[in-house]
C-alpha cells in the first residue's frame, strides 16, 4: 500500500514515516511542501494521503482539491494543528475522509488508516482475520471459527483497535483517547481501559479464542499475532 | 471630598480672615481719620477765637459752633502750648459719659492769663464710624456670596470637559480594540491629562496585545517541537528488545509531552476566542450535541458508575460548531472528573437553559475562582485547571449567563443561552 505523508516538520515527518516504514511496512513517500506534494500526486497514484494542512507554501487544502479535480481515488486523512479546527471541516466538506488533530497517537493514525483503507476496499475486502479471529470493519461482526460473537460498540472498537495495530506496544492513553474520542484528563479513569481489557480477554477466551492481548507493563497492551 | 466642595470651602476660610482683618484695619483707619478732621476743626476754632480775641480783645460774645468750652484764669502766668486730649464728660442728658475730644490753649490778656479748653463730642463720629463698617461687611458678605455662586458656574463651564473624559477613562475597557475617545478641551492643563491618557491607554493596550500574541505565539510555536516528542517517543516505544524500565521511562515521556500538549492546546483555545479568531456562528441543536458527547463519554461514566439522569429537548443556538463542542464537552468532562464515584450525574436541557450537575463534596476553594485558570481543588495531577476557563470564556464571548451552584450535594452549573437562541 502506498501513502503519500504531506507535512513540512522533517522531525515529525520523519518520525511518522519510519512508523509508517518500519512497522507497519507501507510504503511511504514523504512532501514538505505544497509544490513537491502536488508533483508527487500527480505522478503516482497514492492509496492514502496524509496531509498537514498548514504548509510554508500554501494551505493543504489545496491538494485535497487537486486530488478530487483528477479523480484521485486516494483515501486522505487531514492531520491538522488544532489552530486549524476551522479548516478541517472545510477539508472534510472538499471531500477528506477523516481528520487527526496533531499530536496524535501513532496507533490512532494506523486504526484510522486501516479503517479507511477497509472502507474504501483497497485491500479487496473488510474482513481482518488473525488466526481463527475475524473481524469485518463493514458490518462490524467478529467470528471464531465462523461464529458471531455479540460485542458492544466499545468492546468492538477495543478490539479492532489492537487488531489493527498488531503486534504493537499500546500505551494505555491510546485506547482510552481512542475509545472516549478525545483527550482523557484523568489518569485514575485509566482504569476503565483496564476492565474493558479484562473483559474482552474474557469473552474471547470463553468464545475459544486464543489469548492475543498481553499486558505490557507500566505501558500499557500489546496485541500479539504474526 | 469633591473638588468644588474642596475649593469653596479654602476660599470660605480665608475669605472669613481677610474680611475680619480688613474691617478691623477700616474701623481704626476712619477713626484715626475722624480724629484728625476733628483736630483740624478744633485748631481752626482756636485760631478763629485767637484772632476774635486779638481783635476785640475780649470773647464773652464769641459763639461756638458744635463745641463747648470752658475758660479758665490761670494762676501762673504762663502761656500754655495747645495740647489735645481725650477725654469723657458726663452728660446730663444722656445720664452717661460721652467721649469728648478737647483743645487746650492759653490766652494772653494784659492783665491776666486764660486757659481755654474746647470740647468736640465724638458720638456722632463714633457712630459713623460703626455704621460703616456694618455696611462695609454686609456688603463683602454680599460680595462673596455672589463669588461663591459664580465660582460654581465657572468651574462647571470649565471642568465639565473634564468629567465627561473622567467618566470616559473609568469605562474604558483595556480589551477593547477602540481606541480612548476624549473631547479636546480649550484648557491647556486638561489637554495635557487628555495626551497622557491616551498616550498611558495606548501603551497599555499593546502591552496587554503583546502579552495575548505572546502567549497565542508560544503556544502555537510549541506545538510541533511537542509532537516531535512524541512521535519520536512512539517510534522508540514500538523498539525491539526494551526493557521494563525504558518502557515505564518512554512511557512517562509520552504521556507528560501529551499532557503538555493538551495544556498548550487549551491555552491556544483561551487566546483563540479572546482574540476572535473562531469562524462563522451557525444554527446548532444543543440536544444533538449533548447526546453526540454523552455517546462518546459514555465509557468513562460507566466505568465511574454514575447514576445518570438526562432530560432534553431541543435547543437550538446560534454558535460556532467547534465552540459549541467545548463548551459542553468541558462541562460534561468536569462533572465526570470531579463527581464522586457511584454518585449522580443529572443532565437537563430544556427551555434555553442547560443544567448540568454532579455529586460531590463541597468546594475547597471559593466559588468565585471557580472559573480562574490554573485553580484546582481536586490534587489531580492530570487535570489540566483550565476547562472551566474555558467554558467561561465562551460564555462571556456568546454572552451566555452561567452560574454554579451548591445544593442537597450536588454542583450545578446552570448555564441560559436566551441571547443566542434560535428557532429550530
Amino acid at each position: 500500500m502506498k501513502i503519500l505523508l504531506v507535512e513540512d516538520e522533517k522531525d515529525l515527518a520523519d518520525s511518522i514515516e519510519e512508523y509508517l516504514v518500519k512497522d507497519q511496512q507501507y510504503n511511504c513517500d514523504t512532501a514538505s511542501t505544497l509544490l513537491s506534494a502536488s508533483e508527487l500526486c500527480s505522478l503516482y497514484d497514492y492509496d492514502c494521503v496524509l496531509v498537514d494542512l498548514g504548509l510554508p507554501d500554501g494551505s493543504g487544502l489545496d491538494i485535497i482539491r487537486q486530488l478530487k479535480n483528477e479523480n484521485k481515488k486516494a483515501g486522505i486523512i487531514i492531520i491538522s494543528a488544532l489552530d486549524e479546527l476551522d479548516k478541517r471541516i472545510e477539508g472534510l466538506d472538499l471531500g477528506a475522509d477523516d481528520y487527526l488533530v496533531k499530536p496524535f497517537h501513532f496507533p490512532e493514525l494506523n486504526a484510522r488508516i486501516h479503517s479507511l483503507m477497509r472502507r474504501l476496499k483497497f485491500d479487496g475486502e473488510s474482513e481482518l482475520k488473525i488466526g481463527a479471529l475475524s473481524i469485518d470493519s463493514q458490518s462490524r461482526q467478529v467470528k471464531v471459527d465462523g461464529k458471531t460473537i455479540e460485542f458492544t460498540k466499545s468492546e468492538y472498537d477495543l478490539l479492532y483497535y489492537l487488531a489493527t495495530n498488531r503486534n504493537q506496544v499500546i500505551s494505555k492513553t491510546s485506547i482510552a483517547e481512542h475509545l472516549v474520542g478525545d483527550h482523557v484528563d484523568i489518569l485514575a479513569s485509566l482504569d476503565f481501559v483496564y476492565l474493558h481489557i479484562k473483559n474482552l480477554r474474557k469473552k474471547l477466551t470463553q468464545h475459544g479464542c486464543k489469548d492475543y492481548i498481553s499486558t505490557v507493563y507500566g505501558v500499557g497492551y500489546k496485541f500479539s499475532a504474526t | 471630598m469633591k473638588l468644588l466642595t474642596k475649593t469653596s470651602l479654602i476660599i470660605i476660610t480665608i475669605s472669613v480672615f481677610i474680611i475680619f482683618a480688613s474691617n478691623y484695619m477700616f474701623f481704626h483707619i476712619s477713626k484715626m481719620m475722624i480724629k484728625n478732621y476733628v483736630d483740624e476743626e478744633l485748631t481752626g476754632q482756636m485760631h478763629n477765637f485767637q484772632n476774635m480775641f486779638s481783635q476785640k480783645g475780649t470773647f464773652d460774645n464769641y459763639i461756638f459752633l458744635n463745641t463747648e468750652v470752658d475758660i479758665k484764669i490761670l494762676e501762673k502766668n504762663q502761656p500754655l502750648k495747645p495740647v489735645f486730649i481725650d477725654t469723657v464728660l458726663l452728660k446730663k442728658e444722656q445720664e452717661a459719659y460721652v467721649p469728648y475730644r478737647a483743645l487746650r490753649f492759653s490766652l494772653k490778656s494784659p492783665t491776666r492769663t486764660h486757659q481755654i479748653t474746647i470740647y468736640k463730642s465724638l458720638v456722632s463720629s463714633d457712630q459713623l464710624v460703626q455704621q460703616i463698617t456694618l455696611a462695609s461687611i454686609i456688603v463683602v458678605f454680599v460680595f462673596m456670596l455672589l463669588i461663591y455662586t459664580m465660582n460654581q458656574h465657572v468651574f462647571e463651564k470649565v471642568w465639565s470637559v473634564f468629567f465627561r473624559n473622567l467618566s470616559k477613562v473609568e469605562s474604558y475597557d483595556i480589551k477593547s480594540k477602540d481606541k480612548l475617545e476624549v473631547e479636546p478641551s480649550e484648557i491647556d492643563e486638561f489637554d495635557k491629562l487628555n495626551r497622557v491618557h491616551q498616550s498611558m491607554v495606548e501603551r497599555m493596550q499593546n502591552d496587554y496585545l503583546n502579552l495575548k500574541e505572546l502567549t497565542a505565539n508560544t503556544s502555537h510555536e510549541l506545538q510541533t517541537p511537542l509532537a516531535v516528542i512524541k512521535g519520536k517517543a512512539e517510534l522508540l516505544l514500538q523498539s525491539e528488545n526494551l526493557q521494563e524500565k525504558e518502557l515505564t521511562a518512554i512511557n512517562t515521556i509520552l504521556e507528560t509531552a501529551n499532557r503538555l500538549s493538551k495544556l498548550n492546546q487549551s491555552l491556544l483555545m483561551i487566546s483563540r476566542i479572546e482574540n476572535n479568531q473562531y469562524g462563522e456562528a451557525t444554527q446548532i441543536n444543543l440536544h444533538q450535541v449533548l447526546t453526540n458527547l454523552i455517546e462518546n463519554y459514555n465509557i468513562l461514566i460507566d466505568a465511574r458508575q454514575f447514576d445518570l439522569k438526562i432530560n432534553s429537548s431541543n435547543v437550538c443556538v446560534q454558535m460556532n460548531a467547534v465552540l459549541v463542542e467545548v463548551l459542553i464537552s468541558n462541562l460534561i468532562k468536569n462533572a465526570i472528573v470531579h463527581g464522586s464515584e457511584n454518585g449522580k450525574i443529572q443532565i437537563n436541557l430544556e427551555n434555553n437553559q442547560l443544567l448540568i450537575c454532579n455529586s460531590g463534596e463541597p468546594l475547597n476553594i471559593p466559588k468565585e475562582q471557580l472559573f480562574k485558570r490554573f485553580v484546582k481543588s481536586s490534587s489531580n495531577k492530570n487535570s489540566s485547571g483550565l476547562g472551566l476557563e474555558i467554558v467561561h470564556k465562551i460564555c462571556n464571548y456568546y454572552q451566555i449567563k452561567i452560574d454554579y451552584n451548591y445544593q442537597n450535594e450536588l454542583h450545578c452549573f446552570a448555564l441560559d443561552f436566551s441571547k443566542i437562541i434560535a428557532n429550530c
